[in-house]
């Protein structure tokens, strides 16, 4: 007669195997529950968040701000953070140049995002972006996607951006009928030293490294901050200790401080429900973590013990 | 209905198709899957042609001038001769052009910005304030050792083994970072389709989409959908009569 061994089932092991659906609903509902029911949470500002908002705050009126829309998918990230930028340098008088070396991005996210900031604007009544958002090619312009992304950096920086980058801006118009100037210089003799600050808003490469190589160390415009998905933020924090960018953006939260800080909460198309969401689900990643690791340690005794 | 409404209903049914692959793989999920590889390859085409057409605008109006652009497109249909032997050798014209024009124009930057000023910045000295120099010191001891650990030409024992295992504690803080950044991120794009699944009239198809698995599961289980159409039994993974019986 066969000997049955009866197998003693504990709590680590049924919690081994759970069934993975489980947790994306629990996961679900609290990324779910704030979003209906905020839980108004309070949310600090990043010293590197604040470092490019005060960048932006004591640059002169009229300055130019470039926006590089890096990015196709992660549009959760990057757009929030383009778009919290794109209103404060319209509200505090500066000029903007939007551009970039990821197709989607470069055209269709920032036909989308100067659309959602005029409904923004006029929702909120905030007059100085409204007013500026109907001065199309004086106060901000629309170039596109920047053709052969390192090249065409490069081509910037050296040639200029016209004829050759851009002909015409995103929306076919021909670049010497639009009236953006920097102090009379018009765009079509613009070149990437006319640019007093670029954010780049990068999901990856080509990203803010384009022009860290080929504008930063050669010296042609040494003013660059990054907008960044959060997968790749803590990469970049040698690069601000090294000066070579302004500040950092950390992913959406980055957006909801930038917010905050220019006084625009709602401009990134974020809100602090969303960042309830954020902290309910990493409070929750945490509990799985600590579960996973304790049931790893309880099985790798019972295993030494046998 | 309005063009806003329907595409409203169209965005949340793409979305809970989307995410149907969470419950288990299925033909919804499929379906999704092809519509979103073939809109992307087609909204990549358009935008190409399109820029494509716009850099080609110098041409088109002062031919005179820029008549080289042609030199430099018919250097560029080289690149399709990778497909035959006979004119591979032609392949090899432009791509040499474009390593040579990368290689050149980055050097200088790549090795200054990604290497000589972020080195620099490593060793700062003291600074304005105890806890500043506290940083400093950090800064220049964990890179120091995390770059020790990957140094594999003796063996990690003695003082390179405390030194290295120094260094894998740093780096696994900067992966610690890295992964609840991450979290972050990857939660990002969750909320943002969840904040619009949640809107009227999108949230009308949350009950619908799950009520239409519940039915597809409840017709699995009683055998109905094998009878019914083989085809689509098998596109929902319905185990065949003798399996079931088994």
């Amino acid at each position: 007669m066969a000997v049955v061994e009866e197998k003693k089932v504990g709590v680590w092991d049924k919690l081994a195997a759970v069934d993975r659906r489980w947790i994306y609903l629990i996961s679900f509902l609290m990324i779910g529950g704030p979003l209906l029911f905020p839980l108004n949470l309070p949310i600090g500002v990043s010293p590197e968040t604040a470092a490019i908002f005060r960048y932006i705050e004591q640059m002169p009126k009229g300055s130019i701000i470039a926006l590089s829309m890096d990015f196709g998918s992660p549009l959760s990230e990057n757009y929030p953070q383009a778009r919290s930028v794109f209103a404060h340098a319209l509200k505090i008088g500066m000029k903007v140049i939007i551009m970039g070396m990821w197709g989607q991005g470069a055209t269709t996210t920032s036909v989308i995002m100067i659309d959602e900031m005029k409904a923004y604007a006029q929702k909120l009544g905030i007059t100085a972006i409204t007013e500026a958002l109907g001065k199309y090619g004086e106060r901000y312009v629309h170039l596109g996607l920047i053709p052969q992304s390192g090249t065409g950096v490069m081509q910037m920086a050296q040639v200029g951006v016209y004829p050759l980058l851009f002909p015409k801006d995103n929306y076919g118009n021909a670049l010497e009928t639009l009236p953006f100037n920097k102090a009379g210089k018009p765009i079509t003799q613009f070149k990437a030293s006319d640019i007093d600050l670029l954010v780049c808003f990068a999901a990856g490469t080509p990203g803010i490294e384009v022009y860290r190589e080929y504008w930063w160390a050669t010296g042609i415009c040494k003013n660059l901050a990054i907008g960044a998905v959060g997968v790749s933020v803590a990469g970049y924090y040698p690069q601000m200790d090294a000066k070579i960018i302004i500040g950092i953006i950390p992913s959406t939260k980055g957006a909801l401080e930038y917010d905050q800080l220019a006084g625009l909460v709602g401009g990134s198309g974020q809100s602090f429900a969303t960042m309830d969401s954020q902290s309910l689900q990493h409070v929750f990643i945490i509990i799985l973590l600590v579960v996973g690791n304790a049931g790893t340690i309880v099985a790798t005794r019972r295993k030494r013990a046998t | 209905m309005s063009v806003e409404f329907a595409s409203a209903i169209g965005l949340s049914l793409v979305v809970l198709c989307a995410y149907s692959f969470l419950y288990k793989e299925n033909p919804f999920y499929r379906i999704m899957e092809s519509i979103y590889v073939g809109s992307g390859v087609g909204w990549g085409l358009a935008t190409s042609l399109f820029r494509f057409n716009q850099t080609l605008d110098p041409l088109y109006k002062n031919p005179g001038v820029y008549w080289w652009y042609t030199v430099a497109i018919f250097l560029g249909f080289f690149w399709y001769t990778y497909w035959s032997k006979k004119y591979f050798f032609l392949y090899r014209i432009p791509l040499s052009y474009g390593i040579g024009l990368s290689i050149g124009t980055s050097l200088y930057g790549v090795v200054y910005s990604t290497f000589i000023a972020q080195v620099t910045a490593t060793f700062k000295g003291m600074g304005a304030t105890p806890l500043e120099t506290l940083n400093n010191i950090l800064i220049a001891v964990g890179t120091f050792t995390a770059v020790l650990f990957f140094y594999f030409s003796r063996e990690h024992t003695g003082a390179l083994g405390y030194a290295s295992k120094i260094g894998r504690y740093f780096i696994l803080i900067f992966l610690g970072s890295a992964f609840g950044n991450t979290i972050m991120g990857r939660t990002a794009l969750v909320i943002t389709m969840t904040t619009e699944l949640l809107k009227y009239p999108q949230w009308t198809m949350i009950p619908l989409v799950i009520g239409l698995f519940v039915v597809i599961e409840l017709v699995k289980k009683i055998g109905y959908l094998r009878e019914f159409s083989p085809t689509i039994a098998q596109a929902f993974d319905v185990p065949a009569k003798s399996e079931a019986q088994d």
